[in-house]
Order: C-alpha cells, then sequence, then structure tokens
C-alpha cells in the first residue's frame, strides 16, 4: 500500500503545493526510497516535457494550411467556383517522383515553347503558365490555383510600390496590387521554375547563397534554387517549395549581396 | 469563461455573420497550438498538418452547432485529438507490416522524423513508447500545459482517469528517459476515476 497519495506526489512534482507543505512533504518523502523514486521520475518527466520547444508551422505550412481550409468551407474563395473545390490531400511533401516523371516527359519538349509564359498548355500546366489561369472556369489540376493561393494575402516584396499599378496581366497577380516592375521580376521567378523543372530539379546546397534566409521564409522544408536575372541585371537567387505536380506553392528571390528579398510568390 | 474564450465566442458570432476576418482571425489564434498537439500525438510532420486541416475544416462546418458548453478551444482539442486518433488507426491499417528479419541498417526517415518532430530525440523516443491515451494526456497536460479539467474535457473522460494516465505516463516516460528502472505497481487505478 503506497503511503504516499500519488495526487500529493504529483502535486508535488508540479510544484503545486505552497512553500510550507511541499518543504514538509519533501523530508518525509525523502525517507522513504520508493516515494523518492516516484517523485524523481515525475520531475524528470515534466521537465522533459516542459523544456520541449513548441513546434511551429512554416510559412509556407501556414499559407497552405490557410487556403486548404478556406478553399473547403468556401471563406475567402470567391474566384473559385465551390463546387469544383474538393478537399484533398495536400502534397507537402515537396518533391516527388512524379515531378522527376514529368521533368524527364517534358524534357523532350522544345525548350523555348515550355518556357514561353502564358502559352497555353492543355496536359503541363507550368508555373509560367500559372498567371493565365482563370480560377473561375478552369478545372485546374494546379495546386496553387486549385487551393486559391492567390487570395491569400503574402508578405509584400521589399521595395514594392504598391501605388504603381499598371499591370495588365491577367489573374490573380494583376489584382494584388504590385508594380509592373514586380510583376515582370515575378514572371522572371517563375520562368526560373519552369527552367528548373525542365533541366531537373536541384536542391540547395550549404554554399548556395541565402539558404538560410530562404528557410526562415518557407520553412524547413525540401527547397529548390535556381538562378535568375531582375530587370536590373541582377542575378538573385531564388528557392522554391514544389507541389507533386510541377508547380510551385511558394518562391522567393533575394539580392545575393546582402539576402534582401526582391519578389516572392505567390 | 476566460479572455480567450470570450474572443472566440465573438469571433464565431462573427464568422457565422460571414465575417472572412473572424476566420482568419480564429485560425491565427489556434493553428500553431492544433498543429504542435497533433504533430506529438502522430510525431510525423506530414500527417499532423494533414490532421490539422481536417482539424479546422471539421470545426469550422460544424461550427454553427457549437453549443458553447466549453471553451471553442477545449471543443477544437477534443476534435483534434479525435482526428488523430482516426488518423493513426488508420496508418496502422496500411502499415501492417512484419519485422524484418536482418539487421537492415536504421531507416534515414525514421531519423528525420525525430527532426521534424522538434522535440529532444529522447523525449520524442520516450513519447513514441507510450501508449496512445497516455500520450493524449500527458502531451495535453504536461507539454501544453492544460488543466486537467480541461484535459479531461477534451478526452471526454473523467478527471481521475486523466490523472491515473499522466501519472502513469510520466512513469513511463521517465523510465524511457532512463530515470527508472522498472515501473511497479501501478499507483493509480483507472477504476478509482
Amino acid at each position: 500500500m503506497p503511503r504516499f497519495d500519488p495526487d500529493t506526489i504529483a502535486a508535488l512534482a508540479e510544484g503545486r503545493l505552497d512553500a510550507e507543505g511541499a518543504g514538509e512533504l519533501e523530508i518525509a518523502i525523502a525517507a522513504d526510497p520508493a516515494a523518492s523514486a516516484e517523485l524523481a521520475a515525475h520531475r524528470r518527466a515534466l521537465d522533459a516535457a516542459r523544456s520541449a520547444q513548441p513546434p511551429t508551422l512554416s510559412a509556407a505550412e501556414r499559407t497552405m494550411l490557410r487556403a486548404t481550409v478556406a478553399a473547403a468551407l468556401g471563406v475567402e474563395a470567391a474566384a473559385l467556383d465551390p463546387a469544383k473545390i474538393k478537399r484533398r490531400h495536400v502534397p507537402w511533401a515537396a518533391i516527388s517522383v512524379a515531378a522527376a516523371a514529368f521533368a524527364a516527359l517534358v524534357a523532350i519538349a522544345p525548350l523555348a515553347h515550355l518556357l514561353s509564359a502564358g502559352e497555353e498548355s492543355a496536359s503541363a500546366p507550368t508555373l509560367g503558365a500559372l498567371d493565365e489561369l482563370d480560377t473561375t472556369t478552369t478545372p485546374s489540376l494546379d495546386a496553387t490555383a486549385e487551393l486559391g493561393l492567390g487570395q491569400v494575402e503574402t508578405p509584400t516584396p521589399a521595395g514594392t510600390d504598391t501605388a504603381d499599378n499598371t499591370s495588365t496581366t491577367a489573374g490573380a497577380t494583376a489584382t494584388d496590387g504590385t508594380s509592373q516592375e514586380d510583376e515582370d521580376t515575378r514572371k522572371r521567378l517563375t520562368a526560373a521554375f519552369d527552367a528548373l523543372v525542365v533541366a531537373g530539379a536541384e536542391s540547395p546546397t550549404d554554399d548556395t547563397p541565402c539558404l538560410a534566409a530562404g528557410r526562415s521564409y518557407l520553412g524547413d522544408v525540401p527547397l529548390l534554387t535556381a538562378s535568375f536575372t531582375a530587370l536590373d541585371d541582377v542575378t538573385l537567387v531564388a528557392f522554391y517549395v514544389a507541389g507533386n505536380d510541377d508547380t510551385v506553392i511558394a518562391a522567393i528571390g533575394f539580392d545575393p549581396a546582402d539576402c534582401s528579398v526582391r519578389v516572392t510568390y505567390p | 469563461m476566460t479572455d480567450r474564450a470570450d474572443r472566440d465566442t465573438a469571433l464565431i458570432e462573427r464568422y457565422l455573420r460571414g465575417e472572412v476576418a473572424a476566420f482568419e482571425e480564429l485560425m491565427t489564434a489556434h493553428e500553431d497550438r492544433v498543429f504542435a498537439v497533433c504533430l506529438r500525438m502522430l510525431r510525423d510532420r506530414e500527417a499532423a498538418l494533414d490532421a490539422t486541416q481536417e482539424t479546422f475544416i471539421t470545426v469550422f462546418r460544424k461550427v454553427d452547432r457549437f453549443a458553447g458548453r466549453s471553451a471553442f478551444s477545449t471543443w477544437l482539442y477534443r476534435v483534434a485529438v479525435n482526428t488523430c486518433y482516426d488518423q493513426s488507426r488508420r496508418t496502422r491499417r496500411h502499415n501492417v507490416e512484419p519485422l524484418p528479419e536482418s539487421n537492415d541498417p536504421p531507416d534515414s526517415s525514421a531519423e528525420d522524423a525525430y527532426h521534424a518532430v522538434e522535440l529532444r530525440p529522447d523525449l520524442e523516443a520516450a513519447l513514441d513508447a507510450l501508449p496512445g491515451e497516455f500520450r493524449a494526456a500527458v502531451v495535453l497536460s504536461d507539454i501544453e500545459g492544460l488543466a486537467l479539467q480541461t484535459v479531461a474535457e477534451i478526452l471526454n473522460v473523467p478527471i481521475g482517469t486523466v490523472k491515473s494516465r499522466v501519472f502513469r505516463g510520466r512513469r513511463l516516460l521517465a523510465e524511457s528517459l532512463g530515470n527508472l528502472p522498472g515501473a511497479s505497481d501501478t499507483p493509480i487505478s483507472e477504476a478509482n476515476a
């Protein structure tokens, strides 16, 4: 028969007893090896549990989660036809065997054709074509469009001039208040992703500039990387989170000189 | 009701009136914690993300039926825990494989899981060894810091049962962490709950 009430031992371990009561109980328990071991076990387990760092969602995961839930509920998805939205298993794992198969398939097609943003492509919706997708009418298989990411508020790239909205590009990017220059940079960012898919996925290495900054924005998920030239002839380094169907879920481009953010997607 | 609970109640009313901002605020307030619970229950980041997604969709779809007898967060975590149990059961059904007969090298994905869960590896391994009901009680009580009464409401069991599960869960955790050489008798029976 245990001499000490387990609730009391638990309360002592949790620090729920007043100082005087705790002191007396501590002395009494010290004389009982079994109870001492029990108390020590509780304290060790509690210390371990309480010292655990709370896991958090990465920016990309958070964006994806909200967009998926919103799409499933028809919230903030006025541009999407609810009848066409079905909840699906989100391709959280960024790169799949399907991506490799797709890359091999498109490698035989003329590169120029695939890189021309906006060209219609019935069977292979590359990123360059994303801007042209009309989510209200296209029965899209594209994860980004299906999840309504265009409607999710995202960080504005550094230096964005939101007043200069002269873009005439169709689709979500034309309505988010970005300037023509930003729009062009974004197109280059996404075109670089298309080229990356065609050429074969390239993962960043420890030597890739701005990798830590990329991870801080996109989270600790598998990333792809590519370089592209912005309008001011600066070669930017970009990081991508890719979906299973060769679409980009999120991307960011940095100026490697100081790792400042130049462009984001979506 | 706490401030948080009052705010949640007000947000639910606004959401039901069609205010999109209320949806965003509810997500912001709870998504990290729901994800944390799911990650610690399931110990797999992708599975936890799926469970978190399913939890919020379920809750928002049924929120008009939320009676408000308990805090919204309590109800939310109850849905999350049940979703995790369901997902865990589904995973077990799909992953019934014989034990390897050879001394194969360790699966690198298991190592990745440690990093993904963001817990100390020893704690992760110890939690992994806990039976599901003990793990849920310890996660909610000791890691998430919820009151025992709240945990009881989430798990839909008497508070005595929660105490018992937390107590026994801690002993098993300590054993796994190397503090206790072996469990002796069970100090509290769930029959006492």
